[in-house]
């Protein structure tokens, strides 16, 4: 992972679902294809995504920025944060993360920062430079500068490798081999 | 500065120290895999090409969702499930011992002060016995697979203290329910929510586990709880007990006190867990089905209490109550001490062991415009069937008690004396 992070925001609401991140129709409990849930990310949310497969992919957005407890919904699968990184996006900024979707998030790579008070500060097609090991982050689209709490060391290592099955195995912490 | 018990738990289970806020690489005791997410374990594991599991007799396996198997898609996970614990060396439940995996982990696997997890949210559960626990993801059950160890972010603590004894009719359910509105959202959010004082003391280790299960609903990340005699036994422990607390100066984010003594029958109104009420409001509405049963409730002091109303009385025409006892130990015991005969002669549809209706997927679903009463853990919409269905959630004796007049109805007036749950 690059902690500079460079793209366009999407800015979401309060108390996020995983359920509306992607419709859990889309959840395929044999094994994950993030390439084609990516496809139905925010179907039920966004009015132009229904029928309309890789409408939000489409639109080249790399942030989701989000309210409270981004990712609610109780749900230890981890479809909806992989529906996301298939989708584009880089980095989820989040006034607060629901803990299932923080641990999903991280496992699988994406890093997610938690900052209170980002919902005010950002639009939907604002375009932002975050750097993510010094926890700073530009509105370029505003000129804002905004800080933002750097990742923990172990996050990082874990966004480092990939995620936390490859970090495992750089590790050499894969005891069973 | 003192250590709250979720911090020294954790601290027992890791190397070096631990502060709120850390990421830390934390031992696991037990793991449970179910058949939610098991099938996405296993093939995962042959993607990595894992031969060996690193500790395979820390490992619990179990499949409760679709019990006894009613399509082929749940036969063959059962198939799967007994093929990989084979060939990793699990323990795999079978059917004969089966239930619903929190409860066969807290009346088999559970130990105080352990840290036991499991890939389903109301692992929360384990806390009533005095562990730490939470529900985790699939790639962490991977972690533990292959280093026997799991990554967490030591939660900040917050404190109920819970005073006062719980009227007549007046269950662990409702408290749990009260429980969830006690402080405001965000302080439930990735917190270790300790639940303690001489109404907590008071209740059953059955009462426990209500309130530490259905504290997953909070968002928090784990409920605590004491172990104490109890909780021992309850587990018929046969070694030294240990009895762990908070330091006197632990830090807590949030630390407030609640007064059981003066507790109503609760419910949660449709379509939030959150959505908790006392009952009032909601007397009187027509049923269709009455639901006993779950991880939350599916347990002998709920049949007992459904069983207290329903003796000599009968289901009311036109609504349909299903009991599905937790795990067959329990379905067992409801069968020896006569209260399975009180509730099938009241009317009741008896179902084997299972997750049931509760997750919407097993039998007992609820058709289009149809309003349920049960005792489980989450009411949203769709949740136990049709989308057009409505929930309501409450304790056994609510249950029984609407089961017997078909509308929501308050337990107490079919209740006399001075009567506790606890001296069951």
């Amino acid at each position: 992972m690059n902690p500079i992070i460079k793209g366009k925001c999407w800015c979401g609401y309060d108390s996020m679902t995983v359920y509306e991140i992607i419709p859990e129709s889309h959840w395929t409990m044999d094994r994950m294809d993030p390439e084609k849930m990516s496809d139905w990310v925010l179907e039920t949310v966004l009015p132009e995504a229904v029928e309309n497969p890789g409408y939000f992919k489409n639109q080249g957005y790399s942030v989701i920025v989000a309210g409270k407890d981004f990712g609610c919904g109780s749900k230890s699968v981890e479809h909806p944060m992989a529906a996301l990184k298939g989708a584009g996006i880089q980095l989820v900024l989040a006034e607060s993360v629901s803990r299932y979707s923080y641990r999903n998030a991280i496992n699988l790579g994406l890093p997610v920062i938690t900052c209170p008070g980002i919902m005010n500060k950002m639009n939907t097609g604002d375009m932002i430079e975050a750097d993510l090991h010094k926890g700073y982050l530009i509105n370029q689209t505003t000129g804002e500068q905004i800080q933002i709490p750097p990742l923990s060391e172990f996050a990082e290592e874990i966004l480092k490798a990939g995620g936390l099955l490859e970090y495992i195995i750089t590790l050499g912490k894969d005891k069973s081999r | 500065m003192g250590q709250t018990l979720v911090e020294k738990i954790l601290a027992r289970h890791t190397a070096g120290q631990i502060r709120v806020g850390d990421i830390v690489s934390v031992k696991v005791d037990r793991l449970l895999i179910n058949d939610y997410v098991g099938e996405m374990i296993f093939s995962k594991l042959d993607e990595m090409g894992c031969q060996k599991i690193l500790c395979p007799e820390r490992i619990i396996t179990n499949t409760d969702h679709n019990l006894p198997a009613f399509n082929v898609k749940a036969a063959d996970k059962y198939v799967l499930f007994k093929e990989k614990s084979k060939q990793y060396g699990f323990k795999n439940i079978e059917v004969g011992e089966h239930g619903i995996g929190h409860q066969i982990m807290c009346e088999r696997f559970v130990h105080p002060h352990e840290v036991v997890v499991a890939t389903d949210s109301h692992a929360t559960m384990y806390a009533g016995l005095g562990a730490f626990s939470c529900g985790i993801t699939t790639s962490d059950a991977i972690q533990i697979l292959l280093t026997g160890e799991c990554w967490f972010r030591v939660p900040q603590s917050v404190r109920i203290r819970v005073k006062g004894r719980l009227q007549s009719g007046v269950t662990a359910k409702d408290l749990s329910l009260a429980l969830l509105k006690v402080f405001p959202p965000e302080a439930y959010i990735y917190s270790a929510v300790e639940v303690v004082g001489e109404a907590i003391r008071d209740l059953s280790v059955d009462g426990r586990l209500v309130i530490a299960n259905l504290m997953a609903e909070s968002g928090a990340k784990c409920a605590v709880f004491e172990a104490d005699d109890k909780t021992y036994d309850s587990l018929r422990w046969q070694g030294e007990r240990e009895y762990l607390s908070s330091d006197e100066d632990a830090q807590y984010a949030y630390d407030t006190e609640f007064d059981a003594s003066v507790l109503e029958p609760m419910l949660a109104y449709p379509d939030a867990v959150i959505n908790v009420k006392p009952i009032g409001e909601a007397l009187g509405k027509p049923l269709d089905q009455v639901f006993i049963g779950s991880c939350t409730n599916g347990r002998l002091e709920d049949l007992l209490q459904a069983a207290e109303i329903l003796k000599d009385r009968h289901v009311a025409e036109g609504v349909r109550l299903i009991v599905t006892p937790a795990s067959q130990k329990i379905a067992l015991e409801a069968v020896q001490n006569g209260c399975m005969e009180i509730l099938m002669k009241a009317g009741a549809m008896i179902l084997t062991s299972s997750c049931a209706s509760c997750a919407g997927n097993g039998p007992g679903l609820i058709g289009r415009g149809e309003r349920c009463l049960s005792t489980t853990n989450r009411n949203f919409k769709g949740r136990m069937g049709s989308k057009s269905a409505e929930i309501y959630l409450g304790s056994a004796y609510t249950a029984a008690a609407s089961a017997v007049t078909g509308k929501i109805t308050d337990p107490r007036i079919f209740l006399k004396g001075d009567h506790h749950e606890s001296d069951h």
